[in-house]
């Protein structure tokens, strides 16, 4: 069932996306297709902050549909299920594996129902620019999934599954209107950041962005990187790396912790 | 076997659940809790289990100590009040899902445990729309499909009809007669009469009395 979901919304997002390319007469490359899909729209004024916001609805979707993965077996089930769990910490470390490949799929899912659909309606071409951005598109988008399911997993085993969507959901949204406050910070001409490009990393949000990110690959950098810093989507990815890490060891030992105690009468979503 | 409580207490924020509770169960007997609502009978079963940390104390089992050789027992089945099965699937589904987690027993076994309670194994209706009877039938077969060795009964016959209470009565006699050790919490004075060879009283987390049957 969970496979099935991921398909069906990645396909539907897909060709919700795809739209913004019908009519183009031009070759479109598969370079295009990722920054598209990867905020290409992304400014800091009030009309572009609020595109992004429905930029982000498949990221929510998967949260909301993923959010409860591990909480779910602590729900109204839980004395049944763990009865018969003599080492929690394995088989919480099991379940991340299966939500991480829930992740890599549903990403990789929107970009191939977004490539397949590109086939059919225009030229579409393979360029060596957005093979590396295929890569890291793969691994960024599914990590930021991978984490943000694991926080709401873990959120929700001490305080339930309602705080647990509004907190983390709502953070990522107050992160997105923070990106507001950038506006007055950004030349006439929208080319250079008049700020130290720290305070733009410190927003976790600007890691999906790949416009403002730059790139070893020459070929890369002049696609992307439009304020024209050092932010490497190596720096990305090893961020989410360690925060998976970090999640992950937090959700081991919350799970082992908890007492089962059936007061939680919660049926734990899908 | 023999299954010890040694010295359990446990306190919740700041409230003592149990209170030096001594125990010992022994293979092939039916043991009876009783006491008013809150005495902290469930309690005791999830800390007997190990679904519940204790704070002071031991369990052990065959020589065996919860929360140092294994961290729930090792082959218990466990039917709580209030405790539930996933809404959207059959019973049997159910019960499916619960048996991969130690994956010792077959399709069959499911189906046997099913119709042992009186249920219909290939029912096609998901759980949430058992009626209650149906709903408490079908996790005392999920607690005793996997033939356990200690069995914790929470309030077993809440729901059922006279005859659904009978056929529970000959499932709990099966399983003690099996060898299991068997924990009944019961306000059904009738069950605990007919069924346990042993009572135990509590009140406020601590056991006041035991009745020899």
């Amino acid at each position: 069932m969970y496979i099935l979901l991921c398909l069906i919304i990645a396909f539907i997002w897909s060709g919700i996306k795809i739209f913004n390319f019908s009519g183009v007469e031009e070759d479109i490359y598969l370079s295009d297709l990722v920054l598209k899909l990867a905020f290409d729209n992304a400014d800091f004024f009030v009309g572009a902050v609020l595109d992004m916001a429905i930029d982000l609805i498949p990221v929510f979707l998967f949260q909301m549909v993923f959010g409860m993965y591990i909480y779910r077996h602590f729900c109204v089930t839980g004395i049944y299920f763990f009865i018969r769990c003599d080492n929690r910490k394995s088989w919480f470390l099991k379940e991340t594996f299966k939500l991480l490949g829930f992740s890599h799929l549903y990403q990789t899912a929107i970009l191939i129902f977004s490539m397949i659909i590109l086939i059919f309606i225009s030229d579409f071409k393979i360029d060596m620019c957005g093979i590396v951005l295929v890569l890291y598109y793969v691994i960024i988008y599914s990590m930021w999934l991978f984490v943000t399911c694991l926080i709401i997993n873990c959120i929700a085993l001490k305080l339930g599954s309602v705080f647990a969507y509004v907190s983390v959901i709502g953070v990522q949204i107050l992160f997105l209107g923070m990106f507001n406050i950038y506006e007055k910070y950004v030349s006439m001409d929208g080319s250079q950041l008049l700020i130290n490009d720290i305070w733009l990393k410190l927003n976790p949000l600007s890691g999906l962005v790949f416009k403002w990110h730059s790139s070893l690959f020459e070929n890369v950098n002049n696609k992307i990187n439009i304020f024209h810093i050092i932010y490497d989507f190596n720096e990305t990815v090893a961020i989410l790396c360690v925060l998976a890490i970090f999640f992950v060891v937090l959700g081991m030992e919350l799970v082992k912790r908890q007492d089962i105690i059936d007061e939680n009468r919660e049926i734990g979503g899908i | 076997m023999i299954l010890e409580v040694d010295k359990v207490s446990k306190k919740i924020r700041g409230k003592v659940i149990l209170s030096d509770i001594n125990l010992r169960m022994e293979s092939g007997h039916i043991y009876g809790f009783v006491g008013r609502n809150g005495c902290g009978k469930t309690m005791l079963f999830r800390a007997v289990s190990g679904l519940m940390k204790i704070d002071k104390g031991r369990v052990i089992l065959d020589n065996k100590v919860l929360g140092i050789d294994m961290t729930v027992l090792p082959n218990a089945g466990i039917v709580l009040e209030n405790a539930g099965l996933y809404q959207e699937f059959t019973g049997f589904k159910n019960l499916k899902i619960l048996s991969k987690l130690k994956s010792k027993i077959s399709d069959n076994d499911i189906k046997k445990a099913i119709e042992r309670v009186g249920l219909n194994p290939e029912d096609k209706r998901s759980y949430r729309k058992y009626s209650l009877g149906m709903k408490q039938r079908i996790v005392i077969a999920q607690s005793i499909m996997e033939k356990p060795d200690v069995l914790f009964l929470d309030e077993p016959t809440n729901a059922l009809d006279a005859e659904g209470v009978e056929e529970i009565r000959k499932v709990i006699i099966e399983e003690k007669e099996r060898g299991a050790i068997v924990l009944i919490a019961s306000h059904n004075k009738e069950d605990i009469e007919i069924l346990a060879d042993k009572v135990y009283h509590m009140d406020n987390g601590k056991i006041i009395s035991v009745e020899e049957h």
